[in-house]
């Protein structure tokens, strides 16, 4: 083969208190789809981010097409031949494709700093057309489909004459019908001697697409192979490693027979429609990849999102508009981004962990500052908080104080149903511990709990019984001790598989 | 305990900022008794707060309207409307203290317009409260064709020209106003729901805190305000004008900026705006006592807001 | 396409011709010649300071300065003249006051980074306070006959107020699509953090916006004063900003920004223009027209608010 085109030798990157990489070695040559895969938190996303810009490496050195180099920042990356596509698109909605292209760049201005238009929409057009794009160019972005839109980013890319093209997660936001044109586009760039880093979860995508593939796992590299010399049990087994076993409390009861909640055919979206039930004392986990479908069931259960279907509660068939209803027919909704949805971070640990019951404690039109007082201090015991009193501002804690202000607010509200989504993202090993505990803890006490987590260790370690989802569906049901974390990805990437695949 | 020791650096700052203002206060007293002997008089104080009355009063809701994230342009509209409304009330016949019901009425209605739109509709507040200004201004010449309306009986007077103990019966009113709001915001639910849509709308949203009803008081109770303002003006000044309250939401704004209102939300407080309203009432007597004109002292509140949000940081 | 361009000022040029029918039912003088010459005379000054609105806007921003920056340009050229200057040294000059407020109001926003709103605000207040600071409160009317061009003088037959109000619409036209900053306007206004992901100065640009919006401001202001004859600093201008305001946004201009051009704000000016003198010939109130420009403006955000909901309901669709 020929020479590599990019090559990163030694690349570790350091955050305060965390090691995201660590020496990873990484080799991309012209004309190849190279995969990265790796678990949530195995270092991709931090990877990637060097590459296109973003970070500086701590250590270790960059070389593309034989020269040493430094992203200053993603422009400048890009001016050097490397270019990243995002999961979410950073297109002008206002403006025609041929001109999120070619935006703001001297080679389409003419003597005088006019802009060319016919130049600039027959080299867009050209561009479009040498990838199958099959758009008009003058035509505005927001009036384009998500592949189109797709497709108009990856011609902005090109148009740096890129020789390596990142492109993180391309198929979570497509249509299942439109990631084969976007495949087509993904072989013709191939053809034309372009680079491609292709960062995905899914196995069928990685065997249909990619020349060869690295894992990553804890910030380090584990291999790089071609596609042909693995299989998806090997990737699967390379990406997980050895369980970390004893995060995880050892479950006594595994929920009652009584049923708690029940959902009848409630709707996700305009097409999709879901039902199960949640019984006492259960943790019901519920799993799946990007876009699947995970956080509307969460949306619609706690009324932040309307829709058709029943849902019972306790038997009783209850209707959840809004999260206030939610919250009086006991249900608590722990979000996954605590900065935005859970907390308000410049207020204190009392007014957070009182917030969702300051109606209860107000007595005539005042607050009862005692009994507020009395919660706070009881939840921030109860949950072992650590700060020096309830007066502390939220956002001088650690992200795993936080989340337990965050979780101790919910249970304030003395909960029949607590769905918790992501509920230990960002926070470190010991407070994920003691998080675990505590979530155990509860479901001994009876309370039903409904885990949503892309973090597969913690499903499985978790959940009494877990609900496989894709775009949309309950895929597969897996019960405690059934799965581990191969099965699960798998059914998770590729619903259509036969039952005797399963070893 | 890093976090901690930031904490606590912090906490003095606040008690700064407060001495910032007393400090700047009292400068300015100084100062201008130099300038005028009439100035460090007791009858020129209780003019001062006989004349801060209705900036006070609308800065109460301005204060709680920009620490929820928003603002609120109309309000000099809507006292110009309730003014006139009360002017007219009172001509067509009724009783002045129906006529003053009217008044506060037709303000809260205002209010209640742009509530609904701007907390119902979520449509932006600057934009909607400027259409609601252009428009009442538009609508008070329509009511009454720019003439003023006067010659109210004197019992009404003893709002805006009596004084009890020396002290005008307005500015009690005033203080005890703040009082209630300080009270209020710090003792009841509402209070705390206020801080938060300022800092972080989806969380309070998330926790399951009507913040449509929320925002929609808030406009309300500007409009009130506002409304009351007008009611205290036209006792003041006896005549209720098409102009009335023209130009009041600079005084304010700047109140409750300098006082250490967060133009982005989220942070502020009622004292704060109390020492604000105080710096820019007696800055404008002092002003007024040397002889500069009334435009030339908007060019200094002007710079004082550009320097007072000047020093927020995002 | 270039056709769904043409389809986005429809609704403003139907409903500007509805207006105008109305009106011509409603009293046979309106549609008269020279009152369609005095409808387009009183829009000059609105026409040009909406230029300069429609860009601000398109950035998502705001300015109310412009009434104020009208206000004190018209009395330093009245000062100016009363020294002795020639008519044309003067407007000059007048411009370079309205290019400093400009550079005040780009400062503060583009630089110092605090809300439009609020700097606008302040300086609403501080150049109207310069402006009667220096003339002194009283009347600025000793424009000689010379200065009277600018305001009243034809060109080839046309009026020049007006041939102003086109020069500078077409100028600003071609500026928006034919140069890279004009572009980088609708880009800014349109995503911000693409634009600072594509290396786009966000700052730059805002900053030349509110120096364009100044020096359109003073523009107007010149043929303001020379049309009236008489500038009294502590009026004049008094409501432009909003109602140039509600010109761009009734021209299909939407207040987050991205959205708009320079055509359909015209016809948003004409129109107000048309609904006030309309309302004068109708022998409806004169007290109606601020009530009316007032309501527009809600009505204008009203309709910009539906648009966003129906955007974001098609968007809705998508899991996730």
């Amino acid at each position: 083969m020929s020479q590599p085109i990019l090559t990163m030798r030694g690349i570790s990157k350091r955050f305060p208190g965390v090691k995201a990489l660590e020496e990873v070695d990484f080799e991309l040559y012209p004309g190849e789809v190279h995969a990265l895969m790796g678990e949530n938190g195995a270092g991709k996303s931090t990877l990637m981010k060097i590459l296109s810009g973003v970070y500086a490496p701590t250590e270790g050195t960059i070389r593309l097409k034989g020269r040493d180099v430094v992203f200053h920042n993603p422009m400048n990356a890009q001016r050097q031949g490397v270019s990243i596509i995002h999961q979410e698109f950073n297109l002008f909605p206002n403006l025609s494709a041929a001109e999120n292209i070619y935006i703001d760049r001297p080679d389409i201005t003419g003597r005088f700093g006019f802009i060319k238009w016919p130049k600039l929409v027959r080299e867009a057009q050209a561009l479009i057309d040498s990838i199958g794009g099959g758009i008009d160019v003058r035509r505005e972005v927001q009036h384009l489909g998500v592949h189109s839109q797709q497709v108009v980013e990856i011609a902005k890319a090109l148009s740096f004459r890129a020789d390596v093209l990142i492109m993180d997660e391309p198929s979570a936001t497509l249509p299942e019908n439109e990631v084969q044109n976007m495949f087509e586009v993904v072989r013709r760039l191939r053809h034309q001697g372009v680079a491609i880093v292709y960062v995905s979860h899914r196995m069928k995508e990685i065997f249909e697409i990619a020349d060869k593939v690295t894992v990553l796992r804890d910030g380090k590299k584990i291999d790089t192979r071609p596609i042909g010399e693995v299989t998806e049990q090997k990737l699967i087994r390379m990406m997980v490693g050895k369980e970390v076993g004893n995060l995880y409390p050892v479950r006594i009861t595994e929920g009652q027979p009584q049923q708690v909640l029940q959902v009848d055919e409630m709707s996700l979206d305009a097409s999709h429609k879901v039902s199960f039930e949640l019984h006492k004392g259960e943790i019901l986990g519920l799993f799946g990849l990007v876009g699947s479908g995970t956080h509307t069931v969460a949306e619609r259960l706690f009324g932040l999102r309307k829709g058709t279907g029943d849902v019972y509660i306790l038997g009783k068939k209850v209707r959840i508009g809004s999260p206030l209803e939610a919250i009086s027919h006991k249900v608590a909704y722990v979000p996954p981004d605590r900065h935005r949805q859970g907390l308000i971070k410049p207020m204190t640990i009392c007014q957070n962990l009182s917030l969702n019951l300051l109606k209860d404690y107000t007595k005539g039109m005042l607050l009862d500052r005692k009994r507020v007082k009395q919660v706070s201090e009881t939840y921030m015991q109860k949950l072992r908080v650590k700060a020096p009193n309830d007066q502390h501002i939220v956002d001088f804690l650690s992200g795993g104080n936080q989340q337990k202000v965050v979780l101790g607010k919910w249970l304030a509200t003395e909960p029949n149903i607590l769905i918790l989504e992501e509920p230990t993202r960002g926070v470190d090993v010991g407070a994920k511990a003691e998080i675990y505990q505590i979530i155990h803890q509860l479901a001994e006490g009876g309370l039903s709990i409904l885990l949503i987590s892309s973090e597969m260790p913690e499903v499985i370690g978790m959940s009494d019984r877990i609900l496989v989802m894709h775009k949309g569906e309950f895929v597969h049901e897996f019960r405690r001790g059934e799965v581990d974390q191969e099965q699960l990805l798998k059914r998770a990437s590729n619903p259509r598989l036969h039952e005797e695949a399963v070893p | 305990m890093s976090t901690s020791l930031l904490f606590r650096a912090i906490q003095p700052f606040r008690v700064n900022k407060m001495l910032t203002l007393l400090l700047l206060f009292a400068a300015m007293l100084v100062f201008f008794s130099t300038r005028s002997p009439y100035f460090l008089t007791f009858n020129n104080f209780m003019n001062v707060l006989n004349q801060m009355v209705e900036v006070g009063l609308i800065a109460i809701p301005m204060t709680l309207v920009i620490i929820s994230g928003a603002m609120d342009l109309s309000v000099g509209a809507i006292l110009g409307l309730s003014a006139v409304s009360l002017g007219l009330a009172y001509e067509s016949g009724m009783n002045i203290w129906l006529s003053v019901i009217v008044a506060l009425l037709v303000g809260s209605l205002c209010g209640s317009v742009n509530g609904y739109l701007i907390a119902r509709h979520r449509m932006q507040a600057i934009i909607v409260t400027i259409g609601m200004l252009v428009m009442l201004r538009g609508m008070i010449y329509v009511l009454n064709e720019g003439r003023p309306i006067s010659g109210y009986p004197e019992p009404f007077y003893f709002l805006g020209q009596h004084a009890i103990a020396g002290i005008p019966v307005n500015a009690i009113f005033l203080i005890v106003m703040f009082l209630i709001a300080t009270f209020a915001m710090r003792r009841t639910r509402f209070g705390t729901y206020v801080y938060g849509l300022g800092n972080n709308e989806e969380a309070v949203r998330y926790s399951g805190v009507p913040v449509v009803r929320i925002r929609f008081t808030l406009f309300v109770l500007s409009g009130l305000f506002s409304a009351m303002a007008g009611v205290f003006l036209v006792s003041r000044l006896a005549s209720a004008e098409a102009t009335s309250g023209t130009n009041i939401e600079l005084d304010v704004i700047t109140a409750t900026l300098i006082g250490g209102t967060h133009i982005f939300g989220g942070r502020g407080s009622l004292t704060g705006t109390f020492m604000g309203l105080l710096i820019i009432v007696f800055l404008r007597n002092g002003l007024n006592l040397m002889g500069v004109s009334v435009l030339y002292q908007s060019v200094i509140l002007g710079i004082l807001i550009l320097i007072a949000v000047g020093k927020q940081k995002v | 396409m270039r056709r769904a361009l043409e389809i986005r000022e429809a609704p403003i040029v139907v409903f500007t011709f509805m207006v105008g029918i109305f009106f011509s039912l409603m009293s046979s003088s309106f549609y008269q010649m020279d009152n369609v010459e005095l409808i387009l005379s009183q829009i000059t000054t609105n026409g040009i300071v909406a230029i300069g609105m429609t860009m601000v806007i398109l950035l998502g921003g705001i300015d109310l300065s412009v009434g104020s920056v009208l206000a004190l340009v018209a009395t330093s050229v009245g000062l100016f003249i009363s020294q002795g200057l020639l008519p044309w040294q003067a407007a000059l000059l007048g411009i370079g006051i309205g290019v400093l407020c400009g550079i005040f109001n780009g400062y503060f926003i583009a630089v110092m980074n605090i809300p439009d709103i609020i700097v606008t605000l302040a300086t609403m207040f501080i150049f109207r306070g310069l402006a009667v600071g220096i003339s002194g409160g009283t009347w600025m009317t000793n424009f000689p006959a010379a200065f009277q061009f600018f305001g009243q003088g034809t060109v080839l037959g046309i009026s020049f107020p007006l041939l102003m109000v086109i020069f500078f619409a077409v100028l600003f036209a071609l500026a928006l699509r034919y140069t890279p900053f004009g572009r980088r306007v609708y880009a800014i206004g349109g995503n911000k953090s693409a634009a600072k992901l594509a290396g786009m100065s966000i700052a730059k640009t805002k900053f030349m916006v509110y120096v364009y919006s100044g020096i359109l401001a003073s523009v107007s202001a010149i043929i303001f004063a020379s049309k009236v004859g008489s500038v009294q600093a502590s009026t004049a201008g008094n409501n432009l900003s909003f109602e140039v305001m509600a010109a761009v946004l009734i021209g299909g201009g939407s207040i987050f920004g991205g959205v708009g051009t320079i055509v359909g704000t015209m016809f948003g000016v004409l129109l107000m223009g048309m609904i006030k003198n309309g309302l004068v010939i109708a022998k409806i109130s004169p007290f109606w027209v601020d009530a009316t420009i007032g309501f527009l403006i809600i009505l204008a955000i009203v309709i910009n608010t539906l648009q966003r909901i129906r955007q974001s309901k098609k968007r809705e669709g998508d899991l996730v």
